[in-house]
């Protein structure tokens, strides 16, 4: 498992598009993170907590960014049937399967700590160079927005993954890791609400996971951790599809 | 040595496999022959366990391909030259392939050297000529140094200087001792490499034998005899049943005897003979023939075998002279 493992990190590093969408993603929230510290216009009335919440607000496209690129990862391997000699390679597919799933969420996790870290510091270093005052602290929910980040990320790169796995087409997989919260769950939304649900975004677990990097989820009925685990649940369901239609059907 | 047995693989209502079995056997080349569509890649698929066969099964040395561990070292194959990442270079392929089964990364360079991609292993594959990624997808099959090489098309689209290389390296692993399949839909091409041949049409198998003897059994052999008593030898020859056809007036094609049948009556009647030689179909006409009717596709144009018009040159057989 350690060498498959292994050789899995070295077939996702060595695409060059992998290497750069990653480094577009914490570049993106990098750059809005330096501009608002150098452009805020009255910093001094800047809560301790706004930064995180820019921070969180932003790392929902990272997420979605680490997403697709782990859909595209595993599409990639049936758009250009590198899928076979993977297989052809490590003839058990559940083991292989499954290290791609435990490589996406790793991906997912370390590139969402990476980019949380790096805004976090970069924000608060502008921000205090002048006179902001910025902190993280578990009172106003920033702490646990900051540790919700890679989490976030994780949980999208599952999904992302696992959607791929199922889908084998990059097109398809990219579109609904990006309409899935936009449209599908907007329009569940609606429906649910017209048929008398209460609470309904408590449902959906694309939108329930966003209260991870929120500071105050107050939108999010089910709470912080709910929404973690409703979502990973989601996207372990999905993996785990995947995995066994693809251990039924021709590589 | 593999063992393919009753395999059977549908796609839908197309049968593309059909209960088929054949042996390839330890130190022998074994050519996987049929025409396009007759179902070699998805037996070989199958073998490997990429493709889920309905019925059958495949072993290599007794096992079947799923459950070998680290299987590069005990079965090298390359399917499709084509299935690389354009954006990954060579190395960088070969050095995920060897990293999966715990082959050491010094063998990468080997056996880049081995297939003389040295220069070109820090190079993205997709600025790869097809003979290179070929060439690359043997590295990948010999990263293991395994016992067995299964092997879909090598030559598809090689020049004639990248078929030759195949061919001897193919050889060259066969007389190691390991057991190498190979598929062709192109039996001229298929014939200067393999000893055995698997001939399948339509999923089916048709003929597994050497392929001397499938050469011998599907190809019309004929007598090309030039004299200028041409007139006396037709005469004996017709006499003891042969059937001569002439091309020209000192030149004339008998079937139905051998060349030596013909040395003897021309000495025995002191018949000056200016030509005498076996002549035989080609190949191809060979392997038209054995299949004929099992072409998944075929196109309206009339056969080269059924045509009235006269055969394309014929090969001829000299001593020593590798006729095939």
């Amino acid at each position: 498992m350690i060498n498959l493992l292994r050789s899995e990190v070295l077939k996702f590093r060595t695409v060059r598009l992998h290497v750069w969408l990653t480094i577009g993603a914490v570049g993106l929230l990098l750059v809005v993170v330096g501009l608002v510290g150098m452009l805020s216009s009255e910093p001094r009335r800047t809560r301790p907590d706004d930064l995180m919440s820019l921070i969180g607000g932003f790392s929902v496209l990272i997420a979605m960014t680490v997403g697709v690129l782990a859909a595209l990862g595993i599409t990639s391997e049936f758009s250009h049937n590198t899928i076979r000699p993977t297989l052809a390679a490590t003839p058990q597919r559940t083991t292989v399967f499954v290290a791609k799933a435990v490589l996406s969420t790793v991906y997912g996790l370390v590139v969402g700590a990476v980019a949380v870290v790096a805004a976090y510091l970069l924000g608060s270093l502008l921000l205090s160079a002048r006179g902001a005052s910025v902190g993280l602290s578990g009172d106003d929910g920033s702490l646990a927005a900051f540790l919700g980040v890679p989490i976030l990320c994780a949980l999208l790169a599952l999904f992302g993954y696992g959607l791929g796995l199922l889908l084998r087409n990059s097109p398809a997989a990219v579109s609904l890791i990006i309409l899935w919260p936009l449209l599908l769950e907007s329009i569940l939304n609606g429906v649910l609400s017209v048929a008398g649900v209460d609470e309904p975004t408590r449902l959906l677990p694309y939108t329930s996971a966003f209260a991870l990097v929120i500071p105050n989820p107050s939108d999010a009925p089910g709470g912080r951790i709910y929404g973690g685990v409703y979502f990973g649940m989601f996207a372990l369901l999905i993996t785990v599809i995947g995995i066994a239609v693809n251990n039924r059907r021709d590589a | 040595m593999i063992e393919v047995r009753n395999v059977t693989k549908r796609f839908g209502s197309v049968v593309a496999v059909d209960d088929l079995s054949f042996d390839a056997r330890p130190g022998r080349v074994t050519g996987f022959l049929g025409p396009n569509g007759s179902g070699k890649s998805t037996t070989m698929r199958c073998m490997l366990g990429l493709d889920r066969a309905n019925a059958g099964s495949a072993s290599f040395a007794g096992r079947s391909y799923t459950s070998i561990v680290n299987p590069l070292f005990e079965v090298g194959s390359l399917l499709d030259a084509g299935f690389v990442h354009p954006g990954r270079s060579g190395r960088n392929h070969l050095r995920w392939m060897a990293m999966s089964n715990g082959i050491a990364a010094s063998r990468v360079d080997e056996t880049l050297e081995l297939v003389g991609l040295t220069d070109a292993a820090d190079r993205r594959v997709k600025a790869y000529s097809l003979g290179m990624r070929q060439r690359l997808g043997l590295a990948g099959v010999l990263l293991g140094d395994p016992g067995t090489v299964v092997l879909d098309e090598p030559a598809n689209g090689l020049d004639p200087e990248g078929i030759r290389w195949i061919r001897d390296v193919l050889t060259h692993l066969a007389r190691g001792g390991r057991t190498v399949l190979v598929s062709s839909h192109l039996l001229a091409e298929i014939a200067l490499m393999a000893d055995d041949l698997v001939v399948i049409g339509r999923g089916r198998l048709i003929e597994q034998c050497s392929v001397d003897e499938f050469v011998d059994r599907h190809s019309t052999k004929w007598v090309r005899v030039g004299s200028p008593q041409l007139d006396a030898i037709a005469v004996a020859a017709t006499a003891v049943g042969a059937r001569v056809e002439r091309v020209d007036g000192q030149v004339a094609d008998i079937h139905g005897i051998t060349a030596a049948a013909v040395g003897e009556i021309a000495a025995r009647d002191a018949i000056v003979l200016h030509e005498l030689t076996t002549r035989s179909e080609s190949l191809e006409d060979a392997f038209l023939r054995a299949t004929a009717g099992a072409q998944e596709f075929a196109s309206e144009a009339p056969s080269p075998v059924a045509s009235s018009a006269p055969l394309p040159p014929p090969i001829v057989d000299r001593p020593g002279g590798g006729g095939r």
